[in-house]
């Protein structure tokens, strides 16, 4: 085994990063260059394929078993990166995107805020999209600069479109960082198939890889932040301290949202002091704390304070849309929009609809497929999609209450549980306060599959019988969402 | 069709749920009887609910056999007989078949005859790899139940899904057997485990049951008696006739010119009150009509009509039948009540205006079903004619008592019903305590009961619904005492007592509503299984005959005799009304009439609903529902509690388990009951309600409690399930008793489904 090539995790880092900024140099200005698009497409619609099939191959146990399970998870995690970059090559910035507007100073939008930071300064008002952190527009300056510089184009729709390589990059790095957490919570041999199948062709991680936004960047720094939780859990030195204080300073600084975390690593902190009151170790625990404290404040909190003295914006400040828009869901009563499943609904249409749905499952479960947008040329592939990310998510849902009765003593389990709990009550407390159409959008949860992939690679009872299924429905999911955005 | 097809998907889900939990065990084995059974439900008893059938089912129906006897002849050569039937369950089980039935697809039945053939084959195939056919069940399913969604849906993508998903599935099993054959054991082992039944606690009846089962009433009777009904509305009353000039109008005069926004009629019982109005201005010589045929319906409570304009003279003219008036309000535009000038002229209309009350709640009237009832029930008392006549006449008498000692009034007409909800809480805990013999789950299933939202409701409405329930619960809590008996072997007397009350309750029951007859089938079934279990079988009736037939002479004078006297009786009031014919001949015609209304009474309403939607507490009934100042509502619902609705769904299914995997005879009884009270409506097409399910919900709680019973921490469990229950109570409770409530709470908080329209 040690003579097989094993890719350490720095080397997935440089190839993602490598791969998306010379596939955007290469092919990157969508619109004009369909051609080379299109034998783009069709070289790493071969390759992926290829490497589907030898891993199904390899999966289902046919012909030699000559490759370990780290060489089976390098297969997903290359197919997963080419399918990030490939979606990222091929839509341009303003094909299904959020808030980003028109391509100037002066519209208030995402497009807006990366300008007139590429033009070298931050915002001076909190208007509309202006509230947000900036962490993502200015790596996305930096990087839109020197990609236009390359290519020599200096047009607002290059300048803003090369900032999608950010998302793609954050996108991809977070494919590797959940490869990380799955090994750092023991999982193995099929369990961990299915966990990295899950967050390998989960399309809301293309989707939000492809668009302009902090939705994947503040993602990846959720999922650093819990790997390195679960690691300072395992070994409380100061380099997994500062690393983790790091990551939440620069994922508040990316998006405040990331601090819904800080209740799962405040609970880690404190079951470990503790412990540390028994065994005496408690000194040094404060002095961790206070450290990443001293770190992880200033640098997530400084963009806000600046916000509050300037413009009197609250910490938790998200514009609020009003009762009179088409995309309020308040006259719908809490359970019927939190707590039921309105199955009906899932299947009566594949995509989901943001002026009409309140249901949050379905509509977290549709937009996590396609987002908010229709793919209607689609519509056959989508439903097949649909068929099994909803049995997925029913496995996922029995893997929850496995860990919850049944998995006693795992520990790993037990944090992703907790991580996964605090984070969805964020999610519903998010959607109590703001019941608007889009605050169920999956792109706000791009943390959540990874914890329940864990627990959906953990869970005993798709081991045998019935629940074999759950590797079938895995790798149906997979197909189809290869077949849909590959 | 839709209820056919969901009564498939009930049916199957009951045999495969059952099939997987008792299958991680051992292999279930079925009774030939059994086989009947399944194929009965999942064959026969759809095409029988179907409105309209065609010969083509007969056809499909007659088609199957041969595919039965081929499979037959097949498993006969090759199988064990228990296989043989675990084979032929499989079979009866399969939603595709039935789909094809019910659609009379004989195509598909042809194509059935191809399947068999390839499965007959692969299995020749796969046992000598000694792989069992039985391994593949899981695909088996899938593969039928894509093909029926396909079937039902036409061309459905997601039953194609499911298709494909069941081949994968085959080849994936496949190749896992192929490489690593194992296989499954193909009967279960000849020594029947016997598993006992939860300790059963003291039988008796301790001071301590008396003391729980007293608080427990007396709470709920507190429930179901605050702000029951007023005691104060109007009853004096002037009568009217059509035709006769002078005794058929009423002219209110105002002397001046005034603006009357709404007048409100308090109307009696008699009559169809349709009345024309019409007004005079000051200056103006002739009547303007405005409102020519309006038909005031609902009576004695407050009627508005809407005027809208300046008038100097209301008229008012009967248009058909008599009508009896009690009172009449006029309202100006500020909403204030003003008295006409010639008030005087109509005494007993003017007389009880303080009476009125705007808007007038649930409180101050009669609501739904209470305009015939309780109607109908004041009609019994003073032998006035009758207008209700579509249920037998028990149940109103029984109304009439209360109306009687407390006058035609809310409170009055409802008390009676309110006295039988509030005492079926006793008579659950009662039912509990013999089945369970615990004083803890017998609280538990009354508080169940008392938190079950409906019997609130039912409790607080004027209607036969709650009184017929009382006499089926207590028919069979009776049939379970003699079943009881029946083990305990005690003597023949004792057991006849059981027997006679239970027929009495029946009787009465039957004498309220005919739904009593679903209950009388039910213990019927109860009762013969219990006698011949009692015997040891068929085979032992000649041996029993003396004692079988001083049991039948019993039951011949405790269930038909008795029972035709009292419902014979019931009809008493009639011939005091109608004269012209006897009571015997009363109660055969009325019989004829409630079967032609009940086959022919399908109409248009918002809150009917199918049985399949009583299962999911889809369809709410709203019994009354006023908007009030400052946002809030009085409403009064009619619905279960959820937690009871889903939680006794899954308590249903799981009594198929424990009666096959741990034997329990409790499960067989409630399963019958619930049954029993059930089934009908699925083949009955009347437009139907929600409280035709009140009297199932009852075998819910029992279901409930014995699945909670047999729980690995069942008092842990039932503490924490009666908790959730009692909050749940308490959070609905203002809109089960019609209390006023913020709209925005209801729509924010109570409605738990879009189909829910509390508000």
């Amino acid at each position: 085994m040690n003579k097989k090539f094993i890719p350490t995790r720095a080397v997935w880092y440089g190839i993602s990063a490598a791969v998306v900024i010379l596939s955007y140099l290469l092919f990157g200005r969508t619109g004009d260059s369909q051609n080379r698009l299109r034998v783009f497409r069709m070289i790493t619609d071969l390759i992926m394929l290829t490497c589907m099939v030898f891993f199904t191959k390899k999966y289902i146990g046919i012909g030699k078993k000559e490759y370990t399970e780290e060489q089976l998870a390098g297969i997903l995690l290359c197919v997963g990166i080419l399918m990030r970059v490939g979606y990222m090559i091929y839509t341009p910035c303003n094909v299904r995107s959020h808030d980003l507007w028109e391509l100037n100073e002066n519209s208030y939008g995402h497009a807006s805020y990366l300008l007139q930071v590429i033009n070298g300064h931050l915002p001076k008002t909190n208007t509309v999209q202006f509230y947000q952190q900036p962490l993502y527009y200015i790596l996305g300056a930096a990087v839109s600069r020197f990609i236009n510089f390359i290519l020599q184009t200096k047009d607002a729709y290059s300048m803003v479109d090369a900032a999608k390589t950010v998302s793609c990059m954050a996108s991809c790095i977070s494919l590797v960082v959940s490869r990380e957490i799955f090994r750092e919570c023991g999982l193995t041999g099929r369990g961990l198939m299915r966990a990295m199948m899950l967050v390998t062709f989960l399309p809301v991680y293309f989707l939000s890889g492809g668009r302009i936004g902090p939705d994947a960047l503040s993602g990846m720094f959720m999922m650093l932040v819990f790997w390195y939780t679960l690691k300072w859990f395992g070994e409380k030195s100061w380099k997994h301290t500062i690393l983790l204080a790091l990551f939440y300073g620069l994922g508040m600084m990316t998006k405040v949202s990331c601090a819904t975390l800080a209740v799962f690593t405040a609970l880690v902190f404190a079951d470990c002091l503790y412990q540390g009151c028994k065994n005496g170790t408690w000194k040094s625990l404060l002095g961790k704390y206070l450290v990443f404290g001293v770190i992880s404040l200033p640098l997530g909190l400084w963009y806000s304070v600046r916000n509050y003295l300037l413009f009197g914006q609250p910490l938790t400040y998200v514009p609020v849309i009003g009762e009179d828009s088409d995309l309020y869901t308040g006259g719908y009563s809490v359970f019927q929009r939190i707590f039921a499943v309105n199955v009906k609904n899932l299947f009566a249409d594949p995509f989901a609809a943001v002026y009409d749905d309140y249901n949050l499952p379905v509509y977290a479960l549709k937009s996590s497929l396609f987002g908010e947008f229709r793919f209607d040329k689609m519509k056959g592939i989508a439903s097949v999609l649909l068929f099994f990310a909803a049995l997925l998510a029913v496995c996922c849902m029995i893997a929850l209450i496995y860990q919850i009765g049944f998995a006693k003593g795992d520990r790993m389990g037990r944090l992703c549980l907790t991580a996964a709990v605090i984070f969805y009550v964020g999610i519903v407390v998010f959607y109590l306060k703001l019941p608007y159409g889009c605050s169920m959008d999956f792109r706000y949860m791009l943390f959540l599959p990874v914890p329940m992939a864990v627990m959906l690679g953990k869970c005993t009872w798709f081991q045998k019988d019935v629940g074999r299924y759950a590797d079938i429905i895995c790798i149906g999911f997979s197909f189809f969402s290869f077949f849909m955005f590959g | 069709m839709i209820s056919s097809y969901i009564e498939i998907l009930l049916s199957c889900l009951i045999f495969w749920v059952t099939y997987f939990f008792c299958a991680k065990k051992r292999q279930p084995v079925y009774t030939g009887f059994e086989l009947l059974l399944f194929y009965f439900f999942a064959r026969v008893f759809p095409v029988l609910m179907l409105q309209e059938r065609t010969r083509y089912h007969l056809l499909c129906l007659s088609a199957e056999w041969v595919l039965m006897a081929l499979l037959y002849y097949y498993l006969s050569q090759s199988k064990s007989r228990k296989m043989q039937h675990v084979i032929l369950g499989f079979y009866l089980f399969n939603p595709a078949l039935a789909v094809l039935v019910l659609t009379a697809n004989i195509k598909g039945i042809c194509v059935s005859v191809f399947v068999l053939f390839l499965l007959c084959a692969a299995d020749r195939i796969l046992e000598k790899r000694q792989i069992s056919l039985l391994a593949f069940w899981p695909e088996y399913l899938l593969f039928g139940t894509g093909i029926s969604v396909l079937l039902m849906a036409k061309n459905n993508i997601y039953g194609m899904c499911m298709t494909g998903l069941a081949v994968a599935g085959t080849v994936s099993r496949l190749v896992c057997l192929w490489k690593n054959p194992t296989q499954r054991r193909e009967a279960a082992s000849e020594e029947e485990e016997t598993v006992q039944e939860p300790v059963r606690g003291s039988q008796r009846f301790t001071g301590w049951d008396f003391i729980c089962m007293a608080a427990i009433t007396l709470l709920f009777a507190v429930a179901v008696l605050w702000k029951l009904g007023s005691q104060h509305t109007p009853e004096t009353f002037a009568s009217f006739r059509v035709g006769n000039p002078g005794e058929n109008e009423i002219v209110l005069q105002f002397g001046k010119e005034t603006e009357i926004s709404d007048i409100f009629i308090f109307p009696g019982h008699k009559g169809k009150r349709i009345i024309s109005f019409s007004a005079l201005s000051v200056g103006s010589t002739a009547w303007e009509v405005f409102d020519s045929r309006h038909s005031v319906e609902s009576v004695f409570c407050w009627n508005r009509v809407a005027v809208n304009r300046s008038l100097h003279s209301l008229g008012m003219v009967l248009m058909e039948g008599d009508a009896d008036i009690c009172e009449v309000v006029c309202l100006d535009r500020n909403g204030q009540v003003i008295l006409p000038d010639n008030s005087e002229d109509y005494p007993l209309l003017f007389d009880e205006q303080d009476l009125f009350r705007n808007p007038a709640t649930y409180y101050d009237g009669t609501m739904f079903d209470e305009v015939y009832h309780g109607r109908t029930a004041y009609e019994f008392l003073h032998e006035l004619p009758i207008y209700e006549n579509t249920h037998p006449p028990l149940g109103k008498s029984i109304i009439s008592i209360g109306i009687a000692l407390f006058g035609m009034n809310p409170f009055g007409f409802r008390i009676m019903c309110a006295l039988f909800g509030i005492g079926m809480i006793p008579l659950m805990y009662l039912f509990a305590h013999k089945m369970f013999g615990r004083t803890g789950v017998s609280c538990f299933a009354s508080v169940l009961l008392a938190t079950a939202f409906m019997n609130t409701t039912l409790s607080r409405i004027a209607t036969i619904d709650i009184l017929v329930a009382f006499f089926i619960l207590g028919m069979f809590y009776f049939m379970y005492g003699y079943t009881q008996a029946l083990q305990k072997r005690e003597p023949f007397f004792k057991q006849m007592l059981w027997l006679f009350n239970s027929g009495l309750f029946m009787a009465f029951a039957i004498s309220t509503k005919w739904t009593g007859f679903y209950g009388a089938a039910g213990i019927a079934i109860l009762f013969f299984v219990a006698l011949l279990q009692h015997i040891g079988g068929i085979s032992k009736i000649r041996e029993h005959t003396g004692y079988l037939m001083k049991t039948a002479g019993c039951c011949v004078l405790f269930f038909i005799l008795i029972p035709v006297v009292i419902y014979t009786l019931s009809y008493l009031p009639f011939p005091k009304v109608y004269t012209d014919k006897g009571l015997i001949r009363h109660m055969i015609d009325n019989a004829t009439l409630m079967l032609n209304y009940h086959k022919d009474c399908v109409f248009e309403h918002p809150y009917s609903s199918e049985w399949y939607k009583w299962l999911i507490d889809a369809r709410p009934l709203a019994d009354s529902r006023v908007y009030l100042e400052n946002g809030t509502v009085s409403t009064v619902m009619t619905f279960f509690n959820p937690l009871l609705c889903f939680g006794g769904l899954l308590a249903f299914l799981h009594q198929f388990y424990l009666r096959r995997e741990k034997k329990c005879k409790r499960a067989v009884f409630l399963i019958v009951g619930y049954l029993s009270m059930l089934l009908p409506w699925l083949i009955i097409h009347r437009t139907i309600f929600i409280y035709q399910y009140f009297v199932s919900g009852l075998f819910l709680v029992l279901m409930v409690a014995n699945s909670l019973s047999y729980s690995r921490h069942p008092k842990r469990n039932m503490a924490i399930f009666s908790v959730l229950s009692v909050i749940l109570y308490a959070m609905y409770y203002p809109v089960l008793t019609g209390q006023p409530v913020k709209v925005s709470f209801i729509n924010q908080v109570l409605e738990l489904f879009t189909t829910w329209n509390i508000a």
